[in-house]
């Protein structure tokens, strides 16, 4: 487009009948752009043009996702049914690993001497003295007699 | 450069239906009218990255109706009329996402205007956006392309769909309407 002078323009504008006040605003922009954008736009827009080419990958995965899909659905099919017979399998066999971590760790650190009396005194043991008892009293008195011979002992090693 | 001078709308649509230069001829197409169609869109949005947007969305649509444009109106009137609809449409948009009434639009251009790191210039330039911003939609697509694109007013008939009549009423009472805000302010 030709450019107009100055002096030119401001006929122009009187001829148009643009009144002082905005021909004294000129018709400069208050905008800027980034620095390359015209260079780049081109580009950026055939990049999305409908039927461009795509990335390998990106092409790819786009093609095959419904079966990634479909393959997802079925692994995790199989590994909610392999829960559950786990789950059925278990039951009344004892228990499953999670069950005997948290007995582990419940015998192993929180089972207290307390605890252990408590048990004792609610179960069916015998604790009265027993016949050990008695034998052990006649060892220590036999032991503390002075007629024992050790020289026996000695020979016999 | 030199390329896209030599070569004239009529041609670089024919080039487009060529199956083989498609691409080509629609590269060269974007390099003849990304600037011009980028101002029109700018003086509408405002925002630099909403322009951006609008724009590519425009070339997008352009390329895909581009096999059925009957050459009644010229290559570049018809871009032009693509790029305002897209405009306009995504003012609407933004418009609705935000649930703001009407007038706000008027608001949030404004902020845009005092905001947007590619929108500096001198004091009267900005007080002239303003000024055109506070228009109405129709009014001020007049104003814009009669007063800084320099469209005859048969252009923008046809770019608008609008007469002529119409159209020179539209630009007076804009003319007007700034004018009043310039001494007010």
């Amino acid at each position: 487009m030709k450019k107009l002078s100055k002096d030119r323009r401001y006929i122009k504008m009187k001829q148009e009948n643009i009144p002082d006040k905005i021909q004294a605003s000129g018709k400069k922009l208050p905008f800027a752009v980034p620095d390359s954008y015209f260079e780049n736009l081109p580009g950026i827009i055939q990049g999305r043009l409908p039927g461009s080419r795509k990335p390998f990958f990106t092409s790819m995965v786009r093609a095959v996702r419904p079966q990634l899909a479909l393959a997802a659905m079925f692994i995790g099919l199989i590994a909610v049914g392999y829960a559950g017979f786990r789950i059925l399998s278990n039951n009344g066999n004892g228990l499953g690993g999670d069950e005997l971590v948290e007995a582990i760790e419940y015998f192993g650190y929180d089972f207290d001497d307390e605890m252990l009396i408590s048990a004792i005194i609610e179960s069916d043991i015998d604790l009265s003295p027993g016949p050990f008892e008695t034998q052990t009293d006649e060892i220590i008195q036999y032991l503390s007699e002075d007629e024992i011979d050790f020289s026996g002992l000695l020979n016999d090693f | 450069m030199d390329r896209l001078a030599d070569l004239s709308d009529k041609e670089l649509i024919r080039q487009f239906r060529e199956n083989r230069k498609r691409n080509y001829a629609f590269n060269l197409i974007i390099r003849k009218y990304q600037e011009r169609l980028y101002w029109h869109i700018r003086k509408i949005v405002i925002s630099h990255d909403d322009t951006d947007d609008v724009l590519q969305n425009t070339f997008i649509k352009a390329f895909e109706a581009l096999d059925r444009f009957r050459e009644d109106s010229s290559l570049f009137t018809w871009l032009y009329r693509i790029a305002t609809n897209e405009s306009l449409s995504f003012l609407k948009k933004k418009r609705t996402r935000y649930f703001l009434p009407i007038g706000e639009n008027l608001n949030q251009l404004e902020n845009t205007l005092e905001s947007d790191a590619y929108c500096s210039g001198d004091e009267i330039q900005m007080k002239l956006q303003k000024a055109i911003i506070r228009l109405p939609e129709k009014q001020r697509l007049v104003f814009n392309m009669k007063y800084f694109d320099a469209l005859k007013y048969e252009e923008i008939s046809e770019i608008l769909k609008t007469s002529v009549g119409a159209l020179k009423a539209s630009y007076h009472h804009a003319m007007k309407k700034i004018e009043q805000y310039l001494t007010d302010e």
